[in-house]
């Protein structure tokens, strides 16, 4: 049973989460396609034509496989990624106890575990704010009025 | 200096599309040309998860415009055409063997996904999500699909959790996280979208790793996990987005900490002349100025937008980002903006966490909707860091008004006292957000 299951269907249709829910149901009618013969339409029919004559044949075509393989870090960024993640990782792991449910599958290596977060934790926030930033490409931005 | 008379665009996406539009509004005597290896441009990538849920009766109506309307407004739109050298020094590129010349560069280049280090990556049914044309094709594929699997609960995997499942597709989440959305969501604010999309049907398992793709005659048969093997005919792969830069590498552009282009105000890169925008560049978060990377369709397109303005000789300058973000997982809307509980802890911010459960509409108003609200803020001054949202209704709009008080380092005290629409059908008298923020200042 729905908690909207009293609500008049002629008003669900106008109010609601069901305006905008997943399945289309109630709400005003979507946009049609554009009209026939315009360059929107005919792309759109050009497109659809196009994937159906070649879904399912052989062959590479552009974004069948938009991939990438993780590439050499240089230094700054090897240091953020596994600094980032076993910091993710840690927290995971204290909000997990807070809230409940499963640790995360990924552990970070020792050093990162055992030496970088608590002493990245142990330092005080005037020290880690600068050091969050050491080599980022934001300087010489507009600040926000947020900046802390 | 003249205004620069030749423009060229590498990538067709939000960010380059409006690059090459705004820059040729800018200076409509410049030659403005934009090169993309897809087939298709301006369409609407964000909406072919919600064609693949049938919840959108067909692909066409995510296309906003054909060729015939660039070359009507006079830019050079060169589709399936590949940029495979670019020389900095000359001022050149060459796209599909022919050379161009140039005087402003912009690089929008977009992102790949970033590929497991998994056995059997490369078997049929393990599927990316980016491509219209790929998407039809997959369109086709899943009425054969009878179990899936989505690697990631990245936005785009919540979606396609969704749209699996409203297929009638067994569908299985494979998350090393702890919880949904872990990158960017706190796992209270989690916890309601995983109760709807269980509720649609959908397995989630958190805390567990894939460990290989397996089959047989070439095509996806189970992913296995270090919890155990499920069985799938599908993998939709929705992992990091991982910046495709290798062209402004190639020329010497720098690249930053994320792996995006570094960029500075005016979206122009560490060489003259060459601009870059979208998913290809990092910008600076507002709060701390750390680096990011990998936003929004509408972060891309104001990119695009300044990008193309100042490389078509005006003036304008981009912000830092607070960073909006919203979205339906289930039936269930949630959002936030700047930092949540997890990502402030993680980068030790000192923050304050005010709550309250609030409701969309007057109590007594058909289709009231609970809608819970979570504010971070600077302990003492109560100065906003973040917030997150989740509930039936509201949500993207409250995410917006956050990102933009955030940027006008609005407090807890500012929220707590502002004014609010009151009118039954769309907003209860006590606004969430303000009944969060007065929670909160008991805190300072």
């Amino acid at each position: 049973m729905s908690a909207h299951d009293d609500i008049p269907e002629a008003v669900r249709g106008y109010f609601g989460h069901d305006k905008v829910s997943l399945f289309g149901e109630g709400g005003m009618p979507a946009a049609p396609p554009a009209p026939p013969g315009s360059p929107a339409r005919k792309q759109g029919e050009a497109a659809r034509a196009d994937a159906l004559a070649k879904a399912g044949t052989p062959g590479e075509r552009p974004g069948s496989r938009p991939t990438a393989r993780a590439p050499r870090a240089r230094p700054g960024r090897w240091f953020r990624d596994h600094g980032e993640q076993a910091l993710y990782e840690d927290t995971m792991r204290r909000l997990v106890r807070r809230y409940g449910g499963v640790p995360p599958a990924r552990e970070a290596g020792w050093f990162w575990r055992d030496v970088f977060v608590p002493l990245y934790r142990a330092m005080p926030w005037r020290v880690r704010r600068p050091a969050v930033n050491v080599g980022s490409s934001a300087r010489g931005w507009r600040r926000g009025g947020g900046s802390a | 200096m003249p205004d620069p008379q030749r423009i060229c665009v590498i990538g067709g996406g939000a960010a380059g599309i409006s690059a090459g539009s705004m820059a040729k509004r800018t200076n409509p005597d410049a030659t403005v040309t934009v090169c993309t290896e897809f087939e298709d441009v301006a369409y609407s990538p964000c909406g072919i998860p919600y064609v693949l849920a049938r919840e959108i009766p067909d692909f066409e109506r995510l296309f906003l415009a054909g060729p015939e309307q660039y070359a009507e407004a006079g830019i050079d739109l060169r589709r399936e055409t590949v940029v495979s050298e670019v020389d900095a020094q000359a001022q050149t590129l060459v796209a599909n063997g022919e050379t161009l010349s140039w005087d402003r560069l912009i690089i929008c280049t977009g992102f790949n996904y970033l590929l497991p280090d998994l056995p059997g990556a490369d078997l049929d049914g393990v599927t990316f999500v980016k491509n219209i044309r790929r998407a039809i094709e997959l369109d086709t594929t899943l009425d054969g699909v009878k179990r899936a699997v989505v690697l990631e609960s990245t936005p785009l995997g919540v979606e396609m959790l969704a749209a699996l499942a409203h297929r009638g597709i067994e569908t299985h989440l494979v998350d090393s996280g702890s919880w949904l959305l872990s990158q960017v969501a706190d796992p209270d604010i989690a916890e309601p979208v995983q109760k709807s999309l269980e509720s649609l049907g959908v397995t989630l398992h958190f805390g567990v790793e894939a460990e290989a793709f397996e089959g047989a005659n070439g095509a996806l048969e189970r992913v296995t996990t270090n919890h155990g093997p499920i069985d799938a005919d599908l993998c939709i792969v929705a992992t990091h987005k991982e910046p495709e830069t290798t062209i402004a590498r190639s020329i010497g552009v720098k690249v930053g900490s994320t792996g995006g282009i570094e960029v500075n105000g005016q979206m122009e890169t560490s060489l003259e002349g060459v601009y870059a925008a979208g998913d290809a560049v990092e910008v600076p978060q507002g709060f701390t100025g750390l680096a990011v990377q990998g936003l929004t369709g509408s972060h891309a397109m104001q990119q695009g937008r300044v990008a193309g303005a100042n490389a078509g000789g005006g003036s304008r300058t981009y912000d830092p980002v607070y960073v909006p973000w919203g979205m339906v997982g289930g039936t269930v809307q949630i959002g936030g903006a700047s930092f949540g509980e997890h990502l402030a802890e993680s980068l030790g911010i000192p923050h304050i966490v005010a709550r309250a459960n609030g409701i969309s509409r007057a109590r007594y108003y058909p289709g009231v909707q609970q809608v819970i609200v979570k504010l971070l803020a600077e302990p003492g001054t109560g100065k906003l860091i973040g917030a997150q949202m989740v509930g039936g209704e509201g949500v993207k709009e409250r995410a917006d008004f956050l990102a933009f008080a955030l940027k006008r380092g609005a407090t807890l005290e500012d929220l707590a006292f502002m004014e609010n629409v009151y009118s039954p059908p769309i907003g209860a008298l006590y606004e969430p957000m303000s009944v969060a923020a007065q929670n909160g200042m008991a805190q300072l």
